[in-house]
Parts: structure tokens; sequence; C-alpha cells
């Protein structure tokens, strides 16, 4: 039950990163360990995991945030 | 002006070496930087400590500046060392360093840029961060760009050595970039999932390594734009400093470790041997002295009285540990202890294989001290007497050698499992290929033991 529900945590996490551009650093710090840095942060860093989800889901109803 | 080969991963700025001086070339983002950084209260605080390497910023008209935009000049660090050459102790002091340095820089909104180990060098036991343009003003959003390579340098070395007492030396001597969550997390049992770090640091980083390898998304960007802050990056910074600073192993009962306790020598012999080389240490002032089966680091302490750096090197990692933690808890002294296996020393790696230097070319030692160790190499190692003389001549440096015959104990029980296959190894023949390699200037033969000390300087020419 646990796993399944860790398992389905884990691949809409993925599916979310799933799309475009780079930033700039000399050193690739790696799309999975970004996203682990969200998951490490308990409550604050599901925080803004959900705000990614719903800048996402905005953004794919073409709604773009105030002032872009 | 000579580029330093191993620095080029930043393009923003490179070592290079001006007669003695220890140079650093910045673009013009990176000189930003530092006249962002370079004044803040950590920063200079931690200069004054000496966990950061002393460092200036050259004038603007010094000639070394060749089209930088601005140049830095290093305090130089005696001898330069890798993380597959540390201690485990080392190797933790060196990440709580890391942490440390970025917790502090983090509440003067300032970041690192990488977490490496190899940006870490020692004064003595004591370490020095030496990469000053790792320091950037934090860009607010973004996260740890180095928490990556900090797992895979750092955390999971330790790791592997505290929870399953896996060596990471030969691991990262392998692997220039460090272990590999996916690589490390097939090391560990679903039993070690419950231990501390393995679940987060290893396993889930493992599967959003591998679920986002083909990810195109500007992730970093997203996640700034939904409010990431830095207090984010100081709870998992905070996080991670317990849990290294928790990690522990102790030190194996070391096989040779016995050995400084002076058994088998007579409380006569103990004394001449330590005047012996007292004497020589005292005949001239040696700049770097390299201290090969260092043992319980009795000589190199008695060396480092004399000498600006000893190297204390010996082929047993629980030697050199506690070494480490004995020189760590006494009084400063400048004595690196590294784990070196003679017979199979360090090369060199990375690009080019220069990229990280072989030992012997991080500087020649001008005295060498090898007490016991001849029969190590010739009786355990089966290399060739002439060889292991030639190598020492190669290194340039005076000599003070113990040559152990057949039958001390200790060279006995190296031979007990072979039988004398070793018809080369006699004090005579040690004689004639030290007397054509090196003057010798003093020589001890000591009565309880079959061994004879010698001191020598190399011949002209």
């Amino acid at each position: 039950m646990h796993a399944s529900r860790a398992t389905a945590v884990l691949m809409s996490v993925c599916l979310l990163a799933a799309a475009a551009v780079p930033a700039r650093a000399y050193l690739d710090p790696g799309s999975g360990s970004m996203m682990l840095q969200l998951l490490l942060a308990g409550v604050a860093g599901a925080v803004v995991l959900i705000k990614m989800y719903w800048h996402r889901l905005r953004a794919r109803f073409g709604i773009r945030k105030k002032g872009s | 002006m000579l580029p330093d080969p191993g620095s080029f991963r930043d393009p923003g700025n490179r070592v290079f070496y001006d007669g003695e001086r220890v140079c650093r070339g910045l673009d013009s983002r990176s000189a930003a930087d530092w006249r962002a950084v370079s004044s803040r209260g950590f920063f200079t605080r931690r200069m004054a400590q000496g966990s950061i390497v002393r460092t200036t910023a050259l004038p603007a008209d010094d000639p070394a500046l060749q089209g930088w935009e601005a140049a830095l000049v290093h305090e130089r660090i005696p001898f330069l060392s890798y993380p597959f050459e540390w201690s485990c102790g080392m190797l933790q002091d060196a990440a709580l360093l890391q942490l440390d340095l970025l917790l502090e820089a983090l509440a003067e909104d300032v970041s690192l840029k990488d977490a490496t180990p190899y940006n870490i060098q020692w004064n003595g036991p004591a370490p020095v961060f030496i990469d000053i343009p790792s320091f950037e003003p934090l860009r607010p959003g973004s996260v740890w760009t180095g928490y990556r390579q900090f797992c895979e340098l750092f955390l999971y070395p330790l790791m592997l050595q505290a929870y399953k007492g896996i060596p990471f030396r030969p691991w990262l001597r392998g692997a220039i970039d460090g272990i590999r969550a996916a690589d490390c997390a097939r090391v560990f049992t679903w039993a070690d999932l419950l231990r501390p770090g393995v679940l987060k640091h290893v396993w889930l980083q493992s599967r959003l390594q591998a679920g986002l390898a083909d990810s195109q998304a500007d992730l970093g960007g997203e996640i700034r734009d939904a409010g990431f802050h830095k207090g984010l990056i100081e709870a998992n910074l905070r996080g991670l400093r317990g849990l290294v600073a928790g990690l522990s192993w102790s030190p194996a009962e070391a096989g040779w470790a016995a050995y400084g306790g002076g058994t088998h020598y007579s409380a006569e012999d103990r004394e001449k041997k330590t005047a012996f080389i007292r004497k020589a240490l005292g005949s001239r002032a040696w700049p770097l002295a390299w201290d090969l089966g260092c043992n319980t680091g009795e000589f190199s302490r008695l060396a480092a009285a004399d000498c600006r750096c000893v190297v204390a090197m010996d082929s047993d990692a629980s030697v050199i540990e506690t070494l480490y933690r004995s020189l760590k808890a006494g009084p400063r002294l400048p004595i690196l202890p590294l784990q070196v296996d003679f017979a199979d020393p360090s090369p060199g790696l990375g690009w080019r294989g220069r990229e990280r230097r072989a030992l012997s070319e991080r500087g020649r030692p001008d005295l060498t001290l090898a007490l016991a160790l001849i029969h190590h190499l010739c009786l355990g190692s089966n290399v060739p007497l002439a060889e292991v003389l030639d190598w020492l001549a190669g290194l340039g440096g005076s000599l003070i050698v113990e040559f152990v015959d057949k039958s001390d104990p200790m060279a006995r029980r190296l031979m007990r499992n072979k039988g004398d296959i070793f018809p080369g190894y006699s004090r005579e023949a040690f004689e004639r290929g030290l007397e054509t390699r090196f003057t010798v200037l003093d020589r001890l033969a000591l009565v309880s033991v079959d061994r004879v000390l010698y001191f020598a300087r190399p011949r002209a020419g």
C-alpha cells in the first residue's frame, strides 16, 4: 500500500519534470537530485512541489503568470 | 606562467603557477563574484582561521594577469593530496567543512557552486578550502547545485565505509567523479534502507535520477518560480551535517600497528635508533620530508621539528586513521597523514592522466625516511631490491633508511607462506646498491634485532 503510494508520488514527480530549457552552471546538478531537494525539505518542499504542479497545469491551459 | 592541468572544469577561472606563486585568473563574472564575496564576514573570518586558503588579489598591473579580468594569489599548500589517499576521518572532516562553509555562506546570501573534496587540501591535519571561485552570490530561488556531487564524492564513500565496511579509496581512485547513486544503491540491502540517510539520499535519489534521465524540463527555473528559497537548502544541509557527523567506524586492529610499540627492540636499541635519526634530522633544514611506512608517526613527529611539512604515508588504513586522530587531538604539527600503497602509489588520473597528479609529481622530498619499509616491498610485494633503491634514489632527496634482515621476526612473518624465494635480498646486496646510488654519511647496526640504519645523501649527478 505504502510502497505503491510512494511509487505513484515518484512517477508523478518524474512526469511533472518531463518538459523543456536549461539553467547556467558549470556543474550539472542532475534533474533527479534537484527534485529530491524538494522531497527532502518536508512540508515546505511539498508546497513548492504543489506550486510547480499548479504552474504546469495553468501553462497547459494557456494561462500565463501575471506580468509574464 | 604554467597552467595547472587539473584546473579547467569551471571555465570562469584557472589556476596557474608564476614561479613559486600559486595564482588564479578570473573572468569578468568570477571577478565580480570575488568582489562580492571576499568582504563578507564569514569569508574573512574563515580565512583568518585558515579554513579558507589565504588569498589576496593581484594588482591590476601585475604581469601575471595575462588577459584575465582579475587574478588572485593563494598561499601555497605544502603538499597536495586527494580523497582516495585520506583516512575516513579526514574525508568526514572535509565533508563537515564543506557543509559548514555553505551554511555560513548562505546566512550571508552566498552559495557554493560545487561540493567536491578536490576543493579541500590540508595544512597538517587541518582541512583548508582552496577553490575561492566556488563562492558566488546566491541566486534567489536556486537549488543547491552541488548536492548530487556532495553525495557522490563525500556522503556515499563515508556511508559505504560506515555501514558496509567497504573502503572508499579504491572506488574513488577509480572514479574521479565519485560513486553514482545507482551504484551505491545496489550495494545496500532492503534492511539498509532503515539506516540514516540511505532511503532518502541513496535509494530515492537513484530512482529519481533514473526517472528523470531523459527530462528536457528547465527544472531549476520551475522550482525557482514555485517559490524555492534558501531555507530549504539550509534544512537539507543541517540534516546532512547531522548524518555525516553521526557516521562512525573504528580503525581495525592494525597488523603492523603494534610495530611502533618497540616490543622487539631492546630499550637501548630504541634509544640509539631515535638518537641516530634525531642527529641526521638536525644536520640541516628539510623543507619537505616523506615518512614512508610511518606507522604510529613516531618519527614523523620527530622530523616535524626540522621540516616545513612531513608527509606521513602508510599502506595501512587504520594506521593512518589513528595517526590523523592523534594529530587532530594534539598540538598542531605540520604532518599530513596519507594512505599510500608504495607498491601501487597514486598514478596520474582524469583528463589526459594529468587532472590529478601522480604522487611523485606533487613535490619531491628533500628527505625520505624509509624505516623498516624495504622488507615489506621486497619480501611482501616481491619488488626487486635494486628497483626499490632506484625508486628511493629517484625521489632525489637524502635518505634515512633501515634495512631489516631476513632473520628478523617481522621479515620471517612476511615469508612464512612463501618460503625464502629472495636470494637477492641481503644486507651485502643492499649496502652495495645503496653505495652505488648514495653517499652513506652515517650508519648504525642495532644489537637486539637484525637491522641497520643508514643516513645517506644522493650522489651528485
